[in-house]
């Protein structure tokens, strides 16, 4: 009996412990009537997730975790429709595009009290190139030495001549950290930026609490408190956005997209179309799919319109020009006219290509893409093209379309595009990290390499028009859709600076109750 | 006692080396390395091979099996090959939410499943045996990501009692604690059910009665302590269960747990993340065992003599 | 016929304290029911002893069980009869009444102390638990009396604390004793007690409960199939059969001037010790089938004395004398004799 007693009594002291434990979520701010901005607001982020809370880590890739450096952190220069503004440096300039000045403003403090000096400026350089692999050492690698040359002015010296140097600058990743903080503490002291936001609690893949900042140098924002989360299930985004946990939500599931633009007297939505292309990439090195006219038959044989309906709910932006460019990426060539769909053409190349009736396998990852690739197969079929699909993950791609060792035939894929032209490197230069049809043109990579040497927007204009129209005609891509994301908010929510690159600007949100 | 303890955690050394030694070979048969969830657009070829050389990707799996095991001769788990942090404090960051979840979901699962075991045994035949039964069955075949999400649209979607999943606050352990219990409240059910069916109908329980101890009594002190160490193996299989963390759950109610940590490690090719989280989840599992084994020499004095005598094998049953 | 019995021993004035009545138990099965016990009385004085005697499957245990009300219901229930134990109505006291009665005015000891023991707590402790439920004492005092009990049956207090695997059968046994007499119950039922165990520890065993017995002034009811131990602890003997009491008497009625046929069927398959080159005369046949007993006597198939009349109707009943009873239609012929009578040369 007593041995009884004893047991119920831990379990229910177990229990209360749980049921007592002080603050459950979704508090809410003032209780007041309508009009009053609300104090806290919870983000359901995208599907990527915020694992460091560190620029140069190489795990800090994310299209989120740039959101959480964002609201963090500050960049030297800040860009806004390929035009470049002040942010902590007041102003900068250069003569040759190879050594470049910036001065710093001298009223601004990380969240430790540290005052912002140049040598701050200095480390964040160094110890991004410390770091490959990471963001941050993407943006800052190509600078050669960093120098202060005063508290507040520094001096960065490329590796060699670059015209869009502040595109990368302006990179969230490219943000700068304090000397201090860090060697204090490693780990945690990049979380210590100059940001509008600070960091109040940090669970890696989970969640980052962001709290305003009340010394914040420049706008201060308008809410109090924010969280980012990551939420794996789907189907319970939406759940959580219904019932008041979360106010604002980035990955709802597409299927759910027209139900939630159904309630606009629950709901607003933002929509925004990923600079990213998704492809269908040919290894150039296979025999067959090496042959331009087999490439050419498989662009006729193509209808993106069944891709966009079926394999993405309707919401994508389907490709109208031939050339293979980021969304928004500078120096679109819009004279390239698309490959119309034409089944005849495209079993006449076949015919004269090197198929043979030969299975030709399609490597894809990521289930959206999973299902073009079976639309690819489908309409691929009807010219008389078999295929087979091999499904693998992110990781797998990488290692099987490789550009030194390119197990695939063709690719049905995404790349990350930059807004700037010589981030389009990564798929069409050799060696490029997305370059997953191995594509290797001397001509494009002169061409490339010339770009950023010609600080004339026309001279560049011409140089990247010119490579557009060589990969238009020799086709190692085709691109096939941008995926259009809609962004679910609890009415009310407002305040939110969308980026085609997907690092949204969540700094000034707010929701209006 | 001691000399038993720590025989059975001698077994450790070849479990964990056995483990690591396939999740290694494993991870190294899956297409991709962790350099391909590193690499970035600036990268330059110098860049990737530098880094594989970093990660010793150039040299055998067995170098760098050998290389972690030398590590871990050393107490040394190493560190997440994708976000630098050591795999312990990856490990320990999501370990208490786990381990709370798997304490909550044991104690409702077994505060359940006991009395409905009692219940069906002692009404062995009847309309309500058999309907226990079915629920237990029903329980028992129910998957539990379409469980969880059932609960969370009746309970969190519906009747807003509780978050639709995080990890914050007491509320938000209703859910995802019920639906990993309802399994071992199934399992436990079932299994309390058949060992008291068969404590039922021991001699020493008339003489129990034939002293004058009230029925309730007889079931409790008497019947019950001689039925618990198939149901105490039970609870501690779903204890070490939940302690390995379910991807699933942990998915479905957004927990911050090991399970998906695990899974995410191997999607990222991130081994050693993986392999210490394998590692851990081991050491964890074993000496959750190792305490039900105790526990079993605290409730049964014949096994607890037969520890005390250095006896090589314990009789699971009573 | 029991009310008879009763009256009797009203007449003598005595303090009865078991009193059966009639008694029918059934096992009621799906397909079948078992007809353990079929109507029978008996009763019993303080301090006395009465033996069961009978081949297993007599409906000696049913019986015992009955008179503590622990036949397993389902599938056992008591059609009929009354038992009152020290005055108290057994078949119609609520649970918790009996709870208090079972254990405190009677008691039994089981026939396999293997395993009637609970396995998982300590010997004291479960002599302790009987004392601690009908006395009220504190858990050390009731303890202590439990360690005194062991003594009493002749194990070290001091093993108070083990568990029952560590004690041997005949130890076991006498815990099982000690829990049975830890509240001095005016009526403790053994069932074959000694069955399960070896010979030489029968006879301690035995020779205990006889002498605790008169210690303590308790009747006893002892359940047995062996005529031996009879002889040697009952004051009385009531030889069962399929259910059904077939001869009741005094010691000496029932063993010296046996009468009923199925009784001296049960001495002549005893080895005679003195007469080894006598052939062993076992009963033949089986007992029949409790679900399907015979319209007649149920001893009638292996009764070598058997005629059409028994077969046709239930045995009459025969009062030989103020003690002894028997139930055989034999005897309706007045110079019927069994052969061990002939062999006495007489009857008496």
């Amino acid at each position: 009996m007593k041995r009884v007693k004893l047991f119920l009594a831990v379990i229910l002291s177990v229990l209360a412990c749980f049921f007592l434990l002080p603050g459950c979520g979704g508090e809410k701010g003032d209780e007041t009537g309508t009009g009053t901005i609300r104090d806290e607001l919870v983000v359901i982020i995208d599907n990527t997730k915020i694992a460091v809370l560190d620029p140069h880590n190489p795990a800090a890739s994310s299209s989120s975790t740039a959101w959480a450096f964002h609201m963090i952190y500050d960049t030297l220069v800040k860009e806004e429709d390929g035009q470049f503004y002040p942010d902590l440096a007041t102003s900068w300039n250069t003569d040759d595009w190879k050594h470049f000045t910036f001065q710093l403003r001298d009223d601004v403090y990380f969240h430790n009290g540290e005052k912002l000096t140049a040598d701050d400026v200095v480390f964040t350089v160094e110890r991004a190139k410390e770091n490959p692999g990471s963001a941050g050492y993407d943006k800052l690698a190509i600078v050669e030495s960093a120098r202060a040359i005063d508290e507040h002015t520094v001096e960065l010296v490329l590796e060699s001549v670059n015209v869009e140097f502040l595109w990368y600058l302006s990179d969230p990743r490219a943000s700068i950290l304090n000397r201090e903080a860090v060697e204090a503490d490693p780990d945690k002291g990049t979380w210590i930026g100059t940001g509008a936001w600070t960091v109040s609690e940090f669970a890696s893949n989970e969640y980052v609490v962001l709290e305003a900042n009340e010394n914040y140098w420049g706008e201060k924002p308008k809410t109090k408190k924010m969280t980012l989360k990551y939420v794996a299930e789907e189907s319970t985004r939406l759940m959580q956005l219904e019932n008041g946990e979360a106010q604002v939500c980035f990955s709802i599931n597409a299927n759910d997209y027209s139900y939630v633009e159904s309630q606009p007297d629950k709901f607003v939505t933002y929509s925004f179309t990923t600079n990213n292309n998704s492809f269908i990439a040919f290894n150039m090195n296979d025999p067959i799919c090496g042959d331009i006219n087999f490439r050419k038959a498989v662009a006729h044989a193509i209808d993106r319109e069944a891709m966009v309906a079926s394999a993405f709910n309707g919401y994508g932006e389907v490709n109208t020009l031939g050339t293979f460019w980021g969304y928004r990426t500078e120096f679109k060539n819009t004279d390239i006219p698309i490959i119309p769909r034409d089944l005849d053409k495209a079993k006449e190349y076949l015919a004269q290509s090197k198929y043979n009736g030969e299975t030709i396998e399609i490597v894809s990852a990521i289930p959206d893409l999973i299902k073009t690739a079976q639309i690819v197969q489908a309409q691929l079929a009807e010219v008389g093209i078999k295929t087979t699909i091999k499904e693998t993950d992110p990781p797998g791609m990488s290692a099987y379309a490789s550009y030194a060792d390119n197990k695939a035939q063709m690719i049905v894929y995404t790349a990350s595009c930059g807004l700037n032209g010589g981030s389009m490197k990564a798929l069409l230069y050799p060696y490029g990290s997305s370059n997953r049809a191995s594509y290797n043109n001397e001509e494009v990579a002169r061409l490339f390499d010339l770009a950023v040497t010609q600080p004339d927007p026309k001279e560049r204009e011409a140089t990247y028009h010119r490579i557009q129209e060589i990969v238009a005609e020799e086709l190692p891509y085709i691109n096939l859709l941008n995926t259009v994301f809609l962004v679910c908010c609890a009415k009310g929510v407002d305040g939110l600076k969308l980026s085609n690159l997907a690092f949204h600007d969540l700094t000034y949100m707010y929701m209006v109750e | 006692m001691l000399r038993y303890i720590v025989r059975r955690l001698l077994w450790l050394i070849p479990v964990i080396i056995l483990v690591s030694l396939a999740i290694y070979i494993l991870m190294d048969l899956a297409p991709g390395t962790v350099i391909d969830s590193l690499i970035t657009e600036q990268m330059t070829p110098e860049d990737i091979e530098k880094l594989r050389q970093e990660y010793d990707l150039d040299k055998p799996v067995i170098y760098r099996y050998g290389k972690y095991m030398w590590g871990l001769l050393h107490g040394d788990l190493g560190r997440s090959q994708v976000t630098g942090i050591s795999v312990w404090e990856s490990f320990m960051t999501r370990f208490p939410a786990t381990l709370k979840l798997s304490l909550v979901s044991v104690v409702i699962g077994t505060v359940l499943a006991i009395p409905i075991g009692i219940f069906a045994a002692r009404r062995a035949g009847t309309i309500w045996d058999n309907l226990t039964t079915g629920f237990t069955l029903i329980g028992q075949s129910m998957p539990s990501f379409w469980l969880g999400l059932l609960l969370l649209i009746a309970f969190a979607y519906k009747i807003q009692l509780f978050p639709a999943g995080g990890y914050r606050g007491p509320s938000s352990y209703v859910l995802p604690a019920v639906t990993s219990a309802l399994m071992m409240t199934a399992l436990t059910a079932r299994q309390t059910r058949s060992s008291m069916l068969e404590v039922l109908r021991a001699d020493y329980l008339r003489t129990a009665r034939a002293k004058g101890v009230p029925e309730r009594l007889v079931i409790r002190r008497h019947a019950l302590k001689n039925a618990w160490i198939p149901i105490l193996t039970t609870i501690g299989m779903g204890m070490s269960r939940f302690l390995a963390g379910s991807a699933v759950i942990e998915t479905v109610f957004s927990w911050p747990g090991i399970g998906r940590l695990t899974v995410e490690a191997v999607s990222q090719r991130d081994v050693t993340l993986a392999c210490g989280c394998v590692i851990l989840t081991c050491i964890l599992y074993v000496i959750v065992l190792l305490i039900v084994d105790l526990l079993y020499a605290f409730v049964d004095p014949r096994i607890k003599a037969q520890y005390a005598s250095g006896g090589r094998r314990r009789k699971v049953t009573a | 016929m029991g009310s008879e019995l009763n009256g009797q021993a009203a007449k003598d004035n005595k303090e009865l304290v078991l009193e059966v009545n009639n008694l029918v138990v059934h096992y009621v099965l799906q397909e079948e029911t078992v007809e353990a016990v079929n109507g029978i009385s008996f009763s019993l004085e303080k301090g006395k002893t009465i033996g069961l005697v009978g081949e297993t499957g007599a409906g000696k245990t049913t019986t015992a069980l009955a008179i503590m009300n622990l036949v397993p219901d389902p599938p056992g229930v008591i059609k009929d009869g009354t038992i009152k134990v020290c005055g108290y109505n057994m078949l119609e006291l609520s649970a918790r009444q009996l709870e208090k009665i079972r254990g405190k005015e009677v008691s039994m000891i089981f026939q396999d102390p293997m395993t009637s023991l609970n396995p998982v707590i300590t010997v004291g402790d479960q002599i302790a638990e009987s004392i601690m439920l009908h006395e009220k004492l504190t858990y050390s005092q009731a303890f202590n009396r439990a360690k005194e009990m062991l003594e009493m049956v002749g194990i070290p207090g001091a093993r108070a604390t083990e568990y029952p695997h560590q004690f041997s059968g005949g130890m076991r046994q006498r815990v099982g004793i000690a829990i049975a007499l830890a509240c001095n119950p005016k009526l403790l039922l053994a069932d074959e007690p000694t069955t399960a165990l070896d010979v030489t520890i029968q006879a301690q065993v035995l020779d205990m409960i006889d002498e605790l017995k008169r210690e303590l002034g308790t009747a006893l009811v002892m359940i047995t199939h062996d005529l031996g131990v009879v002889a040697k602890i009952c004051d009385l003997v009531a030889v069962m059969y399929a259910g059904r009491i077939v001869e009741y008497g005094t010691l000496e009625d029932v063993f010296d001037r046996t009468l009923h046929p199925y009784t001296e069927g049960l001495f002549n398959s005893l080895p005679d010790i003195r007469n080894r080159k006598n052939q062993l005369q076992p009963i033949p046949g089986l007992m029949p089938d409790p679900t399907n007993l015979p319209r007649g006597c149920s001893f009638a198939p292996r009764c070598r004395y058997v005629s059409d009349a028994c077969r046709e109707a239930q045995p009459t009943k025969h009062q030989v004398s103020e003690t002894h009873v028997i139930y055989c239609s034999a005897y309706d012929d007045s110079n019927f004799q069994i052969e061990r009578a002939r062999g006495r040369g007489g009857n008496g």
